[in-house]
């Protein structure tokens, strides 16, 4: 008898730590202040103080943040009769999630009366397995969109894969779930209060410009002096690199995109993502950087009309994006150059003039 | 895998079910033997040959020290073993560093000297592991401690993963006797203490020590472009983040080793409210300061001889203890500054200045001293190079930089306010309190306290400081 009341009252007392628990987790949450990397941290700030003047945003990783030059993109749409105000939202590491993410908490403090055109590129979601990224999981900016639904998307993403190994599965799947018990934990919502704590802003101002580049306008080129020395390094410094990039990009050459439809899952997402746009009264427009990677999922769900707008330039067989592929116009595998930069902010902005004075004209 | 860290509990939930049930001693020790393994395999599998090593060395040479017939004999085992230990911990974490000071040296005196680049990785916890073992052998070696025949014995002594990677160092003569009787949950476990205290070194580490490192960290990676008040506010909060950090790693090891049925000793006792620097050393790192103590500034004479005798005995014992957190001359340096103010404190007793002012107000005035100079020295161990640590060291000294950026005077306030908790914490009131709540009060309090020490936790979880000595 002893022994079941003992059993009997530690049950109990588990049961009351976990109500305790979830009441305190319930009751802290709406006090909790999202958290995201702290490029993109500045980038909300700015926006927040700052977004009456903009109506055009452009998400994407570093490859956008490095690559699209809103200064340029404005000039040349004006110039096209589609008079635009541009922010590169742009944040290395960043994909469509963390995209969603940023937009709600832009919604929430009321930052994007003006918006008018989202263009964003959600990054290949097949890097949701890999390794390299499985490391900045439990960064703050992913742990912010690991809420229970996008995790469980995530999920059934990684297991459907076919290429990818059971390991690998298993230990992407592991991080994801830890990212999300992050999430569900309230971890880094007290971030603005440690701050206010410890004198340091959220947006330092003084490093302002490092961030958001000279204009303030989100954008900062890889072949400017801020660049450090581990990025210097990634350039294309000799032959060696860049005969290895010119084997990767005949690899890229040979990929063709299979007939099948794009997983359902990246077609929740991008249908997610889009309606979230819409609502906030903007139109999305997706895109594909230069870079070597095909986003397979996105093209296929172009292609079957999941995905209305899309704007490609990753293909380097394609005679106007060629150039984007051409090492003088390359910082590395990923990013492009200032000069690329400038470039792609061109040819991106002619056809979004294109498509925009299309769809004005549209009833 | 890090204490703070989700799979971490994951991991310690399913070691605990475990091992509370499993019945009999040997299961036990088996099942926490390979648990230890895989923790460190966790960290790098690679080097599980070179603890297994270890462990197999010092339990041979501790079996052949109590057989060997003479003292001469015995002493010859008891070397063997400490120069193999001791050439280990030096080829991986020495030999770069040793090298290129040798290099240094004569490039000093005019020679050319261009030595390979050596990049040797570090074997997490062999500090620890290794002044594990050898006190193993030194205590059998003694006399002080009959040797285990059984290897699981003393592999387990070594691999027990609360405090294999980063302390406390335990001693085989404390740890040694636990592993021959059973270990009984409802006798031997105070499950309340050790929730607290787990909860308490959680804190430390999650929510201060990893939080505070946002000032820390750019403050020392530019001093110079830091104001006076910033510098302040930098080594201040530096004092916090590694004593946070590493006395909360510590309360951690011991309420999961107290959770386990293994209680290890104290490894801090609120080290900053010291009044003066001998205190201090008594409170800080309690099982590495008494491990040199007994090892190393004992055996080299101790205080047992002229004055000049015991000055340089202090002073070889904090060298060498600054030189066992790093190779790097940035340690040697805080050691130094650390026998320097031992043996100033002799000097100031010697000659019968004693306490100069009593009471509470001498107290008071010894321990902001005693503060300010080991944040001091904090700047030398901090520092990457020497010469960021005079820029600081200027700065903490003199209050002079014209840096343009500051922290303002946020962070001094955070400061005092924790420095207020910590002595409040000292009176243990609230620990009392706690202990008298009853059974189901406290799982309430527990749970209820859980989202907010989360939530207050830094996304980027930092590895514990002590890890990389």
């Amino acid at each position: 008898v002893s022994r079941i009341a003992r059993i009997g009252a530690t049950v109990a007392r588990l049961a009351l730590f976990a109500a305790a628990f979830a009441l305190s987790a319930r009751y802290l949450r709406p006090w909790l202040g999202g958290q995201a990397s702290n490029l993109t941290e500045t980038k909300i700030a700015w926006f927040v103080e700052h977004g009456e003047q903009y109506d055009t945003l452009f998400f994407g990783s570093s490859r956008a943040y490095r690559g699209f030059v809103p200064e340029l993109f404005d000039r040349v749409t004006g110039a096209a009769g589609i008079a635009t105000r541009s922010f590169n939202f742009g944040s290395p590491a960043s994909r469509g999630f963390d995209a969603y993410r940023a937009l709600e908490r832009l919604e929430q403090q009321g930052a994007l009366r003006e918006l008018k055109w989202v263009l964003v590129d959600p990054e290949p979601l097949e890097w949701l397995l890999r390794a390299k990224d499985k490391e900045s999981m439990l960064a703050l900016g992913p742990i912010d969109w690991h809420d229970p639904a996008t995790t469980w998307l995530v999920l059934r993403y990684i297991w459907s894969l076919e290429q990818a190994s059971l390991s690998e599965k298993l230990a992407a799947s592991v991080e994801h779930l830890h990212s999300c018990c992050y999430f569900a934990a309230g971890i880094g919502g007290t971030q603005a209060l440690v701050g206010a704590l410890l004198g340091k802003d959220l947006v330092d101002r003084t490093e302002l410009t490092d961030r958001l580049g000279p204009r303030l306008d989100g954008w900062l080129p890889l072949d400017d002096a801020n660049v450090s020395r581990d990025e210097q390094r990634e350039k294309f410094q000799g032959a060696e690199r860049q005969r290895t990039y010119e084997r990767e990009l005949a690899v890229r050459r040979s990929e063709v995109l299979d007939e099948g439809p794009a997983a359902p899952e990246a077609t929740v997402f991008f249908r997610r993502l889009a309606g979230k746009i819409e609502a906030l009264g903007a139109t999305p427009i997706f895109v594909t950087q230069p870079s070597l990677n095909l986003q397979s999922d996105l093209v296929k769900a172009h292609r079957d009309g999941v995905v209305e707008h899309l704007l490609r330039y990753d293909d380097p067989d394609d005679p106007r994006c060629a150039p984007l592929f051409d090492v003088e116009h390359r910082w590395d595998r990923f990013h492009l150059a200032e000069k690329g930069a400038r470039l792609f902010t061109e040819l991106l902005a002619g056809d979004f003039a294109v498509l925009a004075g299309r769809l004005e004209r549209q009833p | 895998v890090i204490f703070t860290e989700f799979r971490f509990l994951f991991f310690f939930l399913i070691v605990f079910l475990v091992h509370w049930s499993l019945r009999g001693l040997l299961p036990r020790k088996l099942w926490l033997f390979a648990a230890g393994l895989v923790f460190y395999g966790a960290w790098d599998w690679r080097f599980l040959g070179l603890l297994l090593f270890s462990i197999t060395l010092d339990w041979f040479v501790a079996l052949r020290i109590h057989a060997a017939p003479t003292r001469s004999q015995k002493r010859r085992w008891l070397t063997s073993s400490i120069v193999v230990q001791l050439g280990l911990l030096s080829v991986f974490k020495y030999l770069g560093f040793f090298v290129e000071s040798a290099a240094e040296l004569l490039r000093y005196l005019g020679f050319e000297a261009h030595p390979p680049a050596l990049a040797i990785v570090l074997p997490v916890g062999i500090s620890f592991y290794t002044f594990h073992t050898m006190s193993y052998t030194i205590d059998v070696y003694r006399g002080k401690l009959e040797p285990s025949r059984s290897f699981l014995d003393i592999a387990m002594f070594v691999t027990f993963f609360p405090a294999l990677v980063a302390g406390p160092i335990i001693r085989a003569a404390h740890f040694l006797p636990y592993l021959r009787e059973n270990r009984s949950f409802a006798r031997d476990v105070n499950v309340r203490a050790c929730l607290a205290l787990f909860l308490v070194g959680f804190v430390k580490k999650a929510c201060i020590s990893d939080n505070v490192v946002q000032i820390v960290d750019p403050y020392f990676a530019n001093p110079a472009g830091y104001d006076a008040l910033a510098a302040w506010a930098a080594v201040l909060m530096y004092a916090v983040q590694i004593y946070c950090d590493f006395s909360g790693y510590s309360d951690m090891a011991l309420a999961c080793a107290g959770l386990l049925g293994y209680r290890l000793k104290l490894n801090f006792d609120y080290p900053y409210l010291s009044a003066d620097i001998r205190e201090f050393w008594r409170r800080w790192h309690i099982s590495l300061s008494s491990w040199l103590k007994d090892y190393l500034y004992i055996p080299l004479g101790g205080s047992r001889g002229s004055i000049w005798f015991t000055y340089r005995n202090l002073m070889l014992t904090m060298l060498l203890g600054g030189l066992w957190h790093g190779a790097g001359w940035n340690f040697v340096i805080w050691g130094g500054l650390h026998g320097a103010a031992l043996v100033a404190q002799r000097e100031w007793e010697r000659h019968g200045l004693g306490r100069a002012i009593p009471g509470a107000v001498g107290t008071l005035l010894g321990t902001l001293l005693t503060f300010w100079w080991v944040c001091f020295a904090w700047i030398f161990f901090r520092s990457q190079d020497l010469e960021t640590a005079l820029a600081v060291a200027r700065s903490w000294v003199l209050f002079d930089s014209s840096g343009p950026r500051t922290f303002g005077w946020a962070p001094i306030w955070t400061f005092l306010g924790l420095a207020a908790v910590h002595a409040v914490s000292y009176l243990r009131l609230v620990q009392l309190a706690v202990d008298r709540l009853p059974a189901w009060a406290f799982a309430l309090l527990y749970g209820a306290l859980i989202p907010p020490a989360l939530a207050f936790m830094n996304g980027a979880v930092q590895p514990f400081i002590y890890f990389q000595f």
